[in-house]
């Protein structure tokens, strides 16, 4: 276990950019319970500087896992983001797409989300940014990448993809084995 | 219901225990030496409510036969006044678990009695004439098990290479082994140890054995190239045997090796080396070992959370230059329209790589992914161009 590198770091902001832009100040700083970011093997954790210390006293092999799994880097050094790190995307997420109660289940099996199950949707989002999506009752499923931007969702076919698929919760029940 | 069918088929049974005086007035059996009394008599227990009466009673009835057994013990002056002589233990306490079986003869003792050898007896210690002093016979602090014998005078002539201590050291070792089997076949012919426990023993020490000379086969062929000039690899492997002669390669591991060797053979010790992209550094050379260091410092040193943070902030902004950037050709459509957002390497300083390309390149695969758009763009002559706007 070890901070990541400049390269890593820039890797994953990169990443969390897409979804919570400047709102990364606050993952770094927050003074009220600090928190920083740790590579265990290729997985990148966010875990308060608390729980840190008592880990330091751990030997290093013996760490399975600790704070909130933010993703992992693949094997070609890029950066995949976890489901588990919805919960730190939800707070600080700059777009966000709310969808249909039809259109969930879809979802959670790992759809993209076409234009007929789009319920409500931020109004700047650009084109390929990371949006949250949110069931209509503010339940936070998972995330994507914007397909289009959100003047040109306006004019499109019912059918065709707004948000592709990332990450959902599903996948913790999907990917159990793997998944932490 | 049960209890009362059974006191009107056997009165007398269930009769109430005033027949029958609890039996405190009866004698104590005593064992003086520990000042215990009992009494073994069966009692009828007496009603719940009575039951504390009845047992300090007992205990008090108990307690005057102790004290007047020990007025009767023979007495003998002393300046605090006459003290009883108490007279030995006669209790006994049985044992919680059976006695052990005795054990059997080993095969020694056996052979020994055949033949009717006495066993001499013979001292720990013996007298050593060299250093005038007692030293153990045999084990711990005898002469054979301390490395006294430093120079091997009668070494073997006949192989000028073969290790003595090493022959030595193998022979004890054999000794301690064979022993240790016939010890376990001992136990085996006493019923001690499950049958062929013996040979097993035999055959992991055998086993171990061979796995070890094995090992000194590789440690030999290891050191072969010992004798090659400067400069040639010594870790080659023969790879294929022609007519014209060997074919030595090094392998991939080997290679490995080498190049970590020469990395670290720079005079900062490949702390200033570059590195190109995606190169893998192990630990050991400069730039990682740099590395290492500070992610300890950062770990545990106070104040080290402070430096995280600033390190983590000023990566940050360069990201969010490039982003500021990334969208600034976005919005002037500069971007290439069939990328995904993550193909793009932007802070890296070349503005290059991610604007559009002219032609039919700059088109990308914006039709494919999304079927359904309103616009499709479409590339000169109105073909879908599968080329992205890849760099």
């Amino acid at each position: 276990m070890r901070p990541l590198s400049e390269d890593e770091m820039r890797t994953v902001f990169q990443k969390l950019n897409d979804y919570i832009g400047r709102n990364i100040e606050h993952l770094l700083s927050n003074p009220a319970e600090p928190h920083s970011f740790r590579l265990l093997k290729d997985r990148v954790y966010y875990v308060s500087e608390l729980l840190l210390k008592q880990v330091n006293s751990l030997p290093g092999s013996s760490v399975l896992s600790l704070g909130t799994c933010v993703g992992k880097f693949t094997k070609g050094n890029k950066f995949k983001m976890h489901v588990t790190a919805l919960d730190i995307l939800t707070k600080y997420a700059l777009y966000k797409v709310w969808i249909k109660p039809s259109s969930e289940m879809s979802f959670l099996y790992g759809n993209n989300i076409p234009k007929s199950g789009l319920g409500r949707i931020t109004d700047n989002v650009p084109q390929y940014g990371g949006v949250v999506v949110l069931s209509m009752n503010d339940v936070p499923l998972g995330f994507g990448v914007a397909a289009q931007s959100t003047e040109v969702c306006k004019d499109l076919d019912p059918t065709a993809n707004v948000v592709l698929h990332q990450s959902d919760v599903g996948e913790y029940l999907r990917n159990e084995d793997d998944i932490f | 219901m049960a209890a009362l069918a059974a006191a009107s088929l056997a009165p007398s049974a269930y009769a109430a225990p005033s027949s029958v005086e609890p039996s405190i007035e009866q004698d104590c059996t005593f064992d003086l030496y520990n000042l215990c009394a009992s009494n073994a008599f069966p009692q009828q227990p007496p009603a719940p409510a009575a039951l504390d009466g009845f047992l300090l009673a007992s205990a008090e009835a108990s307690a005057t036969q102790l004290v007047a057994a020990l007025w009767e013990l023979p007495t003998a002056a002393s300046d605090e006044g006459p003290l009883a002589m108490l007279p030995g233990s006669s209790y006994v306490l049985p044992r919680a678990k059976t006695p052990p079986a005795p054990k059997g003869d080993t095969r020694w003792e056996q052979f020994r009695k055949e033949k009717g050898i006495e066993n001499r007896k013979r001292g720990r210690k013996e007298w050593d004439e060299a250093t005038q002093e007692w030293v153990a016979r045999y084990g711990k602090d005898s002469r054979a098990n301390q490395d006294t014998e430093w120079p091997i005078m009668e070494a073997d002539r006949a192989d000028p290479y073969a290790d003595p201590w090493e022959k030595a050291r193998t022979e004890k070792k054999a000794k301690v082994e064979k022993n240790q089997v016939s010890q376990t076949k001992n136990l085996e012919r006493q019923g001690l140890l499950p049958k062929g426990s013996g040979r097993k023993l035999q055959r992991e020490q055998e086993g171990r054995r061979e796995q070890t000379s094995a090992q000194q086969e590789k440690a030999k062929e290891n050191a072969k190239g010992a004798g090659r000039p400067a400069g040639v690899p010594v870790d080659m492997k023969t790879t294929k045997i022609s007519t014209v002669g060997k074919t030595e390669s090094r392998g991939k591991e080997s290679t490995k090796r080498a190049l970590e060797l020469t990395r670290q053979s720079t005079a900062s010790m490949g702390k200033f080396d570059g590195v190109k992209k995606g190169e893998k550094v192990s630990r050991k050379s400069g730039e990682q070992k740099s590395d290492a260091k500070r992610s300890i410092k950062e770990a545990t040193v106070k104040g080290g959370a402070a430096y995280e943070q600033d390190r983590g902030k000023k990566v940050l902004s360069m990201v969010l230059a490039g982003s500021a950037k990334k969208e600034k050709f976005r919005k002037s459509g500069k971007m290439s329209e069939g990328e995904t957002a993550y193909d793009n390497e932007f802070g890296e300083g070349d503005d290059k790589g991610y604007r559009k390309k002219k032609g039919r390149a700059g088109v990308g695969k914006m039709r494919k992914a999304n079927k359904g758009m309103l616009r499709p763009k479409l590339g000169p002559g109105g073909k879908q161009s599968k080329i992205g706007g890849k760099n």
